[in-house]
C-alpha cells in the first residue's frame, strides 16, 4: 500500500486548527454574569435589527429605486379611488418593480387620446393580466404588445388592477378606461371570485346608479402607511414552506375556516346560481364596453389545474381552497370550465370575439407560478394566443376606421 | 433546507446546537447528528433518506467485511460491490437521462430516429457528495488508510453531517475520524467563537455578495443572445465571481458549523482567483474534489509515474470525469476537457508559461477561466456559443441592466476574489472577544434583510 502520495491530515486543515483557548477570567457574582450577558444580547439583538433595516432599505434603494425613508405599501403606492369609489392606478405609482404610467395603467407613458390612425387595445383583467410572477416587461399585455408591433400603429395598454372583480371592473370601465378610447378591449376575468356566497347577492341599488365620471380628488384606497419596518415586511412577504408542510397548513387554515359550517355550505358541484351571476356581470360588462364603440375579446381563465383534477393539482386547488374555502378541490376546476363554456356561449349568442385559452393552456404546470397566476413562459403563451384572435380585428377596425365612441 | 434560509438559521440549528450540547455520550451525539442529518436532508423529499441510508447501510457493512475477512478476494469483493452499488445509483439518477438522450442524438445523426423512452427520475440533491463520501471510506478502508468503524451510529452521523452533506466540502472520514471518536468529550466553548466568525463570514459571501451579483447576472444570461460584447464580458464576470462566493461562502459555513459541532472540517477554497496557472488554480478550487480525484483516479490511473503520454491521458481522463461528476451535460463535459487541456499545456509548456511576470499570468490566467465558466454556465451549446461570439467578436445588443449598481458590487466582488483575504487567513490568529459579537450581528443582520428581499438563489453546487 502507498500511502505516501496521500495527502497528510494537516494539508486540509485551515490554519486556525491551534485556536488558542480563552484565558479564564476572576468570577464575579452570578447575578452579575446574568445581567451582563442579558444586556450583551439585547444589545446585540439590537443591532442586528438595525443593520437589518438599514439593509432592507438600502437593498431596495439600489435594485428598485425606493427611496431610503419611504414606507411603501401595494394597496396605497399602486391603487387609489375617486369620490365614486370607483378604484384605479396611481397615477405614476410604484411598489418595488410594479411601477405604472402617468394614468396608473402598468404600461409605457400614453397620451389619453390616441394618435389619430392607431388602434388602441385594452386588456382588462385582476392579477393574472397585471402581472405578477412576470418578470417586468414579460407580462401578457407587455408581451401582446411585442406580439403586435409588426401591426403599424396598434398601441396596447395594461387596464388590470390586482384583485378586481367583473363587478368592479364595470364602473372602472365606465368612470376610467373608456376615457382613453380602445377600440378593442381584451377581457380576461377571473369566475373563482364567484366561488363565495357574497358574489351572488345583487348590486345595491344606490350602487349600481351611482353615477360614473364624477370629479374630484383620488383618495387612497387605504390609509398612508406610516413609518413600518421594511425588514418586518420583507420577513413577512418571503417566508415559503416546502411544500410538505405547506400542505398541513392549508390544510388546517381551510378547516379553521370552514369549522361549524353546516354540510350544504359547501359547494360540491359548480353552483348554478353563482355561474349566472357570473355570466349576468360579464354581459353587463361586454354590452357597457360594445356600447362605446370598443369590440371586446373575451377569454376563457386558463389554470394550471386539470377537470378533474391530478394528484399533482391537488396542492395548488387547496392552496387556492385557503381563500375560497366553500369550494371543493373538483369543484374549482369544474366552475372554472362551466364559465368557460357559459363565455363561449354568451359570445356566440351575442356575436362576439372569443378566445378559449382555457382549452389551450388548462393543465400546462410549466407556464405557471400557482393555480392561475401565469410566469413568463405562460404569459408568453397566452400573449401570442390573444395576439392571433387580435391580429384580424386590428384590420377589420382599421378598415372600418369608425369612430370609437 | 438552505443553510441562508429562516428555518434552518432560527429552528434547525438552534434546537440541533442545544441538543447535541445537551447530550454528554459521544453515541448519544453521533445519533444525534445522524437525526438531524436525516432531517435536514429529507426537508426537500423525504424519499430521498431511503437513498442515503441504504448507501451508508452498503458502505457499512462493507467496512465490517474489512474489518472480519482478510483475505484478498474477499476484501476486493467489499471494495467492488459497495462502489458498484454506489456508482449505478449515482448513474441511475444522475446520468441515466443523459445517456439516453445522447444515444437518441448520435443514433439521429446516422439517420436512425430511436425512441428513447425520458425516464421520469428526481435528481436526489446531494447525491454526488455523499457518494463520494461513502466511495472514499471504502477506498480508503480497502487500503487501509483508516480502521473501519464498528459504530453504525459514527458512520452515518459522518455520511449524513448536514453541515458538509448536500454541497460539500467532500470530507474522507479520515479528515474527521479523530474529532468524531473525542465527541464525546469535546468543548462545547473551544471552537464556538471560529465557528460563528466562519458561518457569518460564509453568509456574507454568499448572501451579500453571490445573491447581488446573480440579481444582475441572472436576468441578462438568461437573455444571452440579446448581450451586447460589454454586457457578454460583464455577465460572464459577474457569474464569475457569483460562482466563487457561492460556493466559497457554503463551504466556509459548512466549516463554522463543524467548529460549532466540535468537528474541524477541511477547507475548500483558498483564494482561487489568485492563481496564476491552471495547476495552481485547482490546488485552491474546490479543493475536496481535486485533491479526491488525484488521490482517487489520477494517481491509481499512474499520476505522472508512466511517462508523458500516460501523464497526459490520466491529466485530461480525471479532469473529464471531474467535469461529468459536476453534472449530467455535455457542456460540463467540454468544460472539465477545457481545463484538461489547460493542465496540459501547463504540464508542457510551463516553463515558458512561468516567464510571463506574475500580474500577466495572473489576469491571462483570469481570462481563460472566465472561458471556462462560459461552458460551465450554458445550459447548451448553442448558449455557450452566442456568449464566446458575443464577447470574442464586436456584438451590439443590450447590457446588464441597472448597471451602476451592478458596477460597485462587481469590482467590490472582483477586490475581494483577487486581492482581498479569504477565511482562513482572515481568521488565522482569532479569538473570540465580545466586540467581534457586534460585527457578527450586524452582518447578520443585513444577510438577512437581504435574503428577505426574495433574491437568495439555492446554492449553485447543490445541482451537483
Amino acid at each position: 500500500m502507498n500511502t505516501a502520495v496521500l495527502p497528510s491530515r494537516a494539508e486540509f486543515l485551515p490554519a486556525t486548527q491551534a485556536c488558542p483557548q480563552p484565558t479564564p477570567r476572576p468570577q464575579r457574582p452570578r447575578g452579575y454574569r446574568r445581567v451582563r450577558s442579558a444586556a450583551y444580547f439585547s444589545a446585540l439583538f439590537l443591532i442586528a435589527f438595525v443593520a437589518a433595516e438599514i439593509g432592507a432599505r438600502v437593498d431596495d434603494w439600489a435594485h428598485d429605486g425606493v427611496p431610503p425613508l419611504a414606507n411603501p405599501s401595494p394597496a396605497y403606492d399602486l391603487q387609489v379611488q375617486n369620490a365614486d369609489g370607483i378604484v384605479r392606478g396611481r397615477p405614476n405609482g410604484r411598489y418595488k418593480r410594479w411601477q405604472l404610467n402617468e394614468h396608473g395603467f402598468r404600461s409605457p407613458p400614453m397620451s389619453q387620446e390616441p394618435a389619430p390612425g392607431r388602434v388602441r387595445v385594452a386588456v382588462l383583467g385582476a392579477s393574472e393580466t397585471f402581472g405578477l410572477y412576470e418578470s417586468n416587461g414579460a407580462e401578457m399585455p407587455a408581451q401582446l404588445a411585442r406580439e403586435l408591433q409588426d401591426e403599424t400603429s396598434v398601441e396596447v395598454f395594461n387596464a388590470s388592477i390586482t384583485g378586481m372583480t367583473v363587478r368592479s371592473m364595470l364602473p372602472y370601465w365606465e368612470g376610467w378606461v373608456s376615457d382613453f378610447r380602445p377600440r378593442i378591449v381584451v377581457l380576461y376575468a377571473s369566475p373563482l371570485f364567484y366561488l363565495r356566497d357574497s358574489a351572488i347577492k345583487p348590486i345595491p341599488e344606490s350602487v349600481a346608479a351611482a353615477p360614473r365620471k364624477s370629479e374630484g380628488e383620488l383618495r387612497p384606497v387605504v390609509a398612508e402607511p406610516g413609518l413600518n419596518s421594511r425588514f418586518v415586511s420583507r420577513l413577512k412577504d418571503s417566508y415559503h414552506f416546502p411544500d410538505w408542510i405547506q400542505r398541513h397548513r392549508n390544510r388546517w387554515e381551510i378547516e379553521r375556516l370552514s369549522q361549524d359550517k353546516p354540510a350544504d355550505w359547501y359547494y360540491r358541484s359548480a353552483p348554478a346560481a353563482n355561474l349566472a351571476r357570473f355570466r349576468a356581470d360579464i354581459d353587463a360588462l361586454t354590452q357597457a364596453i360594445r356600447a362605446s364603440g370598443a369590440e371586446v375579446v373575451v377569454v376563457t381563465h386558463a389554470v394550471r389545474a386539470e377537470s378533474p383534477p391530478r394528484p399533482d393539482d391537488l396542492d395548488d386547488l387547496q392552496s387556492m381552497r385557503t381563500h375560497l374555502p366553500q369550494a371543493t378541490p373538483e369543484t374549482l376546476v369544474a366552475f372554472n370550465q362551466e364559465a368557460s363554456a357559459a363565455l363561449l356561449d354568451m359570445c356566440r349568442e351575442n356575436g362576439m370575439p372569443s378566445l378559449d385559452a382555457a382549452a389551450a393552456l388548462n393543465g400546462k404546470r410549466e407556464l405557471y407560478g400557482d393555480l392561475v397566476h401565469f410566469n413568463d413562459a405562460g404569459a408568453s403563451a397566452l400573449a401570442r394566443l390573444v395576439a392571433e384572435r387580435v391580429r384580424p380585428l386590428v384590420q377589420e377596425t382599421r378598415a372600418a376606421a369608425k369612430p370609437s365612441r | 433546507m438552505l443553510f441562508n434560509s429562516y428555518v434552518f438559521l432560527f429552528a434547525f440549528l438552534p434546537v440541533t446546537y442545544a441538543v447535541f450540547w445537551w447530550l454528554r455520550h459521544a453515541s448519544a451525539r453521533y445519533i444525534w447528528l445522524a437525526l438531524t442529518g436525516y432531517v435536514f436532508y429529507g426537508y426537500w423529499d423525504p424519499r430521498f433518506c431511503l437513498l442515503m441510508a441504504f448507501t451508508t447501510m452498503v458502505s457499512f457493512t462493507a467496512g465490517l467485511g474489512f474489518r472480519r475477512y482478510s483475505s484478498p478476494w474477499a476484501r476486493r469483493l467489499c471494495l467492488l460491490v459497495p462502489i458498484t452499488l454506489d456508482l449505478l445509483l449515482l448513474g441511475f439518477f444522475k446520468y441515466a437521462n443523459f445517456v439516453l438522450t445522447s444515444f437518441q442524438d448520435t443514433a439521429g445523426l446516422f439517420g436512425w430516429q430511436a425512441e428513447v423512452p425520458v425516464l421520469r427520475v428526481i435528481l436526489p440533491i446531494g447525491i454526488s457528495f455523499y457518494t463520494f463520501h461513502t466511495i472514499t471510506y471504502i477506498v480508503d478502508c480497502y487500503r487501509g488508510v483508516i480502521q473501519p468503524t464498528k459504530n453504525i451510529f459514527e458512520f452515518a452521523a459522518y455520511v449524513s453531517l448536514f453541515s458538509q452533506l448536500v454541497a460539500g466540502p467532500i470530507v474522507r472520514f479520515r479528515q474527521i475520524e479523530q474529532d468524531l471518536e473525542s465527541l464525546g468529550e469535546a468543548d462545547r466553548t473551544r471552537w464556538l467563537g471560529l465557528g460563528i466568525a466562519y458561518f457569518i463570514w460564509g453568509l456574507c459571501e454568499k448572501v451579500l455578495v453571490a445573491d447581488n451579483l446573480a440579481a444582475f447576472v441572472d436576468p441578462a444570461l438568461t437573455d444571452s443572445a440579446a448581450l451586447s460584447t460589454a454586457g457578454a464580458w460583464l455577465a460572464m464576470l459577474g457569474y464569475t465571481f457569483q460562482l466563487y462566493f457561492d460556493f466559497c461562502g457554503y463551504s466556509d459555513m459548512a466549516l463554522g458549523l463543524g467548529y460549532m459541532f466540535g468537528l474541524r472540517i477541511p477547507i475548500n477554497f483558498n483564494s482561487p482567483y489568485k492563481a496564476l496557472d491552471p495547476s495552481d488554480f485547482w490546488k485552491r478550487w474546490h479543493i475536496s474534489l481535486s485533491s479526491c480525484l488525484r488521490d482517487y483516479l489520477y494517481i491509481p490511473l499512474g499520476g505522472n509515474r508512466s511517462g508523458e503520454w500516460a501523464t497526459c491521458r490520466n491529466l485530461l481522463l480525471t479532469m473529464l470525469i471531474g467535469g461529468l461528476w459536476h453534472g449530467a451535460s455535455w457542456t460540463f463535459i467540454v468544460w472539465g476537457a477545457y481545463h484538461g487541456l489547460l493542465l496540459l499545456a501547463h504540464h508542457c509548456y510551463g516553463k515558458l508559461w512561468d516567464v510571463l511576470p506574475g500580474l500577466v499570468r495572473h489576469l491571462l490566467f483570469f481570462v481563460l477561466i472566465v472561458v471556462g465558466w462560459v461552458f460551465f454556465r450554458a445550459t447548451d451549446f448553442s448558449m455557450a456559443m452566442t456568449l464566446l461570439s458575443a464577447m470574442f467578436t464586436p456584438t451590439p445588443g443590450i447590457m446588464v441592466a441597472n448597471l451602476q449598481v451592478f458596477l460597485v458590487v462587481l469590482v467590490g466582488a472582483a477586490w475581494w476574489a483577487t486581492s482581498g483575504p479569504n477565511a482562513q487567513t482572515a481568521l488565522a490568529e482569532f479569538s473570540w472577544k465580545p466586540a467581534h459579537g457586534f460585527v457578527c450581528a450586524s452582518v447578520f443582520g443585513i444577510s438577512l434583510a437581504i435574503m428577505a428581499g426574495g433574491r437568495n438563489s439555492p446554492f449553485l453546487y447543490f445541482q451537483f
